[in-house]
């Protein structure tokens, strides 16, 4: 280990303790104190994403989201965010493949303030027909704004699931369809909060500038209360093996440059080595100015635009799990093929499936690793985020203080996984063309 | 078959929970009552004057073993004529591809050595180097820092790349109808001053020379037109070392006079249109010229425009999002430059709806200017105010863009430390005279980018005169 990577070792070890206990409901939660600003985060995650749909119901975690915004017993439409801004606080919530998150960053004083509407809308959703007729508009003009009127969004957010997986589950799109989102009744919407907002089926972490015993006694009276009801009923996520490659043409009427995508599936379980050095690989491969791809196909071919990609592209790859897929997006100039942009990645990971990398890189690589994990623990939110991934998905809430495995990753295990995982057989391949239709 | 909730009962079972105690319903009916908030101020600077002109401030903050380093040049696009649009976009880019020692790659691997990175760009009024490491190399960032800003070699290639880019993510914006509508909207706002330019055109990107780069930077990037800031887990006396031994010998002119204050001359309210075929919505922009920070109505303003639409409970969001479902995403801001401001709300609303939708938002303008807001409105946005300053400390970057701000922007050197005093000041009758005085709907600019004849009409109700149309560069 060099000098940088050990003092960063013994920094991260001396990192705040947390604490983790369950209340009687079977809510999970995790308080991790940190006094260096008057701040503090509420965050929970629930254990429903968009693969735990159903059919005929696409878009219904994320428009779910929306509702939990809509007014609680004694919270009626508009007082969350009233009342957390009358506090100095500010709140939002995001809807994944896995999982839906909410979280509320206040000033420290204001911690019970969050858990009494977290709670009250826990405990006593009251949403009426008008309100979800508003926001299925409003998630409709989601859908127009990120997807049908920007460039690459129909893509990123509809085409790469639609056509990289087979089961229903995996390949619709978060946002759903217009259809489906139409058809949603308030029977529905209670319906879905009583099959996947049971406490059990929730974590909740509580970081920053909070008393760990006070927050405790806090959370045991607002939440400690709520009776637990039955846990949703698992679906089948699986995805069968890939069955060699795939190409997929599209063409989007707003893009003004053609565009590459790749997507590999059949991945490894999270947790394991393999998924670590997938992680490790797809940094290599994308990120940043020093990344093989950026390198190759912006500075020296000057073929491309833009790359990015990685282990679960287009989402993070910190919240992987199996079946998310390994991704790559590279935006390319007119004058370029598409088969030369697809042979130059290829080319890049048979480069590093043959020989890994220099022992500077790799040193390199882990160095911005830890860099970039210190930055994610200057904000309260990433940092609560990150406990809650390592909780949920991870099933270890100190998954979250250790970058170890990362570290771990040798040359040897990045060439393995290259040659294994990122082959032509398990990939689907997407040509788009641009400014069709113009 | 992938059981998810599987995971949780083994988490479940790792945890070692006490018994919990018994429990009983609490007094859900009203939100419980707190403390008051902890006082947060921004941290002590400490700043000096290197002989060759060079401003420098530490910001000592050891909650990180990281440094953050911003160094600031003054004038950025606004220093260069209208024909040379990118010019100064580029001359940023390009510091960052090659000094006297170093090719691209090896500054951005030295970057990625010391746990960081190194960007580079130009806004209206800086040219803005930024990079972190982690505190042991702070050594060599800010070698790297100087070496970048004091030698750069531009090569001929790298010229030629750049220019090629920008061409291509210019290309690739022209796709995009947030950056449509923005250019609009800035070149019909500032007529013929240097904010009126937020993006280059074809013909200036294919001007884009070496020689030009060249000058530009033997213009701009000199010691006595610099700000640098630091702050992080960096003793004072070393910093002081440091940055003496990195820039101390380093020598140049003065930089370029400020662009000149904006001197409004208003017009009545006047929409221009930029058809984008295919568009499903409507991208709008509203706004007007407004004031500094340090002028006696801004924060009275700041206010103003805080409970119109600086947050999701403000008026706008609740009204046109919440209430009526036109859009998903609505605000209003103020935009600070060095000598001008603009106020501007901005909203994508699906096509069929545009009209209804400005009625509103123009509704909403007008009220500001006729009645104080409520007592609740009132003390929410202050609040609010002052814990999203209390958040933006939470980072190193956040306290860097503040204190880099301050200098850029010649703003009183405690402008942030009495920030929320001064914010906690502001009464209703300020709120209203500050939105008299500076959100002014019948004087506005208001820039649409979509699609369609009936979208057009529409536009042209809230229009003096006939609606122009603009064209992608927003002539």
């Amino acid at each position: 280990m060099t000098g940088a990577l050990a003092l960063l070792a013994a920094w991260a070890a001396a990192a705040p303790a947390f604490e983790q206990f369950s209340l009687r409901n079977g809510m999970k939660v995790i308080i991790a104190p940190d006094h260096s600003a008057p701040v503090a985060v509420v965050a929970t995650i629930f254990n429903i994403g968009s693969r735990q749909e159903q059919r005929g119901r696409s878009g219904f975690a994320h428009l779910f989201e929306h509702m939990m915004f809509e007014g609680s017993e004694h919270a009626p439409k508009g007082t969350f965010d009233r009342l957390l801004e009358r506090f100095g606080g500010d709140n939002n919530a995001s809807t994944h493949d896995d999982f839906t998150l909410y979280w509320e960053a206040v000033p420290a004083n204001a911690v019970p303030v969050a858990l009494w509407l977290d709670a009250d809308r826990l405990s006593a959703l009251k949403v009426d027909g008008d309100a979800i007729k508003n926001q299925i508009e409003v998630v409709k003009e989601e859908k127009r704004v990120s997807v049908d009127n920007e460039p690459y969004g129909k893509l990123l957010y509809l085409e790469i699931s639609s056509h990289t997986f087979v089961n229903w589950q995996n390949a619709h799109a978060t946002i759903g369809s217009f259809e489906d989102l139409d058809a949603a009744t308030l029977a529905d919407v209670r319906s879905f909060f009583d099959a996947n907002y049971a406490p059990s089926n929730a974590i909740m972490a509580i970081v920053g500038d909070v008393d760990p015993e006070q927050a405790r006694a806090w959370v045991e009276r607002y939440f400690g209360w709520i009776e637990n009801r039955a846990k949703p009923v698992s679906v089948d996520v699986t995805e069968p093996a890939p069955t060699g490659r795939k190409r997929v043409a599209v063409s989007d009427p707003h893009a003004n440059l053609p565009a590459l995508a790749i997507t590999w599936k059949g991945l490894p379980d999270r947790g394991t080595p393999d998924h670590y050095a997938l992680a490790v690989l797809g940094r290599a491969l994308f990120k940043g100015k020093t990344a093989r791809l950026y390198q190759d196909l912006v500075k020296n071919t000057e073929a491309a635009v833009s790359v990015d990609g990685g282990l679960g592209f287009p989402s993070d790859s910190d919240e992987y799990r199996v079946p998310a897929p390994f991704g790559a997006f590279v935006i390319y100039k007119d004058d370029q093929a598409p088969r030369r942009i697809e042979d130059r990645i290829y080319a890049q990971i048979r480069e590093i499936a043959a020989r890994g990398l220099s022992e500077r890189e790799l040193t390199r690589l882990k160095t911005k690793l830890k860099s970039d994990w210190i930055l994610d623990q200057q904000h309260t939110v990433r940092r609560a985020e990150r406990i809650l991934y390592a909780a949920l998905l991870d099933g270890d809430p100190s998954k979250a203080w250790s970058i170890e495995p990362f570290l771990a990753v040798t040359s040897a295990d990045l060439k393995r996984v290259a040659a294994r995982y990122l082959t032509p057989d398990a990939s689907t391949v997407f040509e788009l063309k641009a400014g069709e239709g113009k | 078959m992938i059981l998810i909730p599987a995971i949780l009962a083994a988490w479940a079972a790792a945890a070692a929970p006490e018994a919990p105690a018994p429990a009983v319903r609490p007094d859900m009916a009203r939100p419980p009552a707190v403390e008051p908030m902890k006082p947060y101020r921004l941290p002590a600077r400490s700043r000096w004057v290197l002989s060759n002109g060079l401003e420098a401030i530490l910001v000592e903050d050891r909650r990180y073993p990281m440094v953050t380093a911003r160094l600031a040049f003054r004038g950025g696009s606004s220093a260069v004529r209208a024909a040379d649009a990118g010019l100064a976009d580029a001359m940023a880019e390009l510091l960052t591809d090659g000094t006297r020692k170093r090719t691209s790659k090896e500054i951005a691997d030295a970057a990625e050595d010391y746990g960081g990175a190194l960007e580079a760009g130009a806004t209206s009024d800086e040219i803005l180097l930024e990079t972190f490491a982690l505190s042991e190399h702070a050594d060599k960032m800010l070698g790297l820092l100087a070496e970048v800003a004091r030698e750069p070699s531009f090569p001929g290639s790298e010229v030629d790349l750049r220019r090629k880019n920008m061409q291509e993510e210019l290309n690739q914006s022209r796709g995009e109808p947030d950056f449509l509508a923005a250019v609009g909207f800035y070149k019909k706002l500032y007529g013929g001053h240097p904010y009126a330019i937020t993006a280059p055109t074809d013909a200036s990107i294919a001007k884009i020379t070496r020689d030009a780069v060249v000058s530009l930077h033997r213009r701009l990037v000199t010691p006595r037109n610099a700000v640098l800031v630091l702050v992080g887990d960096l003793p004072l006396e070393k910093a002081k070392k440091l940055v003496e031994e990195k820039f101390g010998r380093w020598s140049g002119a003065y930089g370029p006079a400020d662009p000149p204050a904006f001197a409004a001359h208003p017009h009545p309210r006047t929409a221009y249109f930029l058809e984008r075929p295919g568009a499903v919505q409507a991208s709008i922009v509203i706004g007007n010229i407004a004031c500094r920070e340090d002028h006696p109505d801004y924060f009275g303003l700041l206010v103003a425009n805080q409970v119109l639409g600086g947050s999701f409970s403000s008026r706008l969001v609740q009204d046109i999002r919440e209430t009526k479902g036109y859009t998903y995403r609505i605000g209003s801001r103020l935009e600070q430059r060095m000598t001008s401001s603009a106020f501007r709300v901005r909203t994508p609303v699906r096509t069929e709806v545009a009209e209804p939708a400005l009625q509103a938002i123009f509704g909403h303008l007008d009220r500001i200017r006729a009645e104080k807001p409520s007592d609740e409105e009132l003390e929410k946005a202050k609040t609010f105010l002052a814990g999203s300053f209390a958040r933006s400390l939470e980072t190193q970057d956040g306290m860097a863009d503040l204190v880099l701000h301050t200098r850029l922007h010649r703003l009183p050197e405690d402008f942030f430390d009495t920030y929320v005093e001064r914010l906690e000041a502001v009464t209703g009758a300020d709120v209203l005279r500050a939105a008299q005085t500076f959100i002014r709907p019948h004087e506005a600019v208001l820039m649409v980018v979509g699609s369609g004849d009936a979208l057009k009409a529409s536009l042209a109700k809230f229009s003096s005169r006939p609606v122009v149309p603009v064209d992608r560069d927003g002539n």
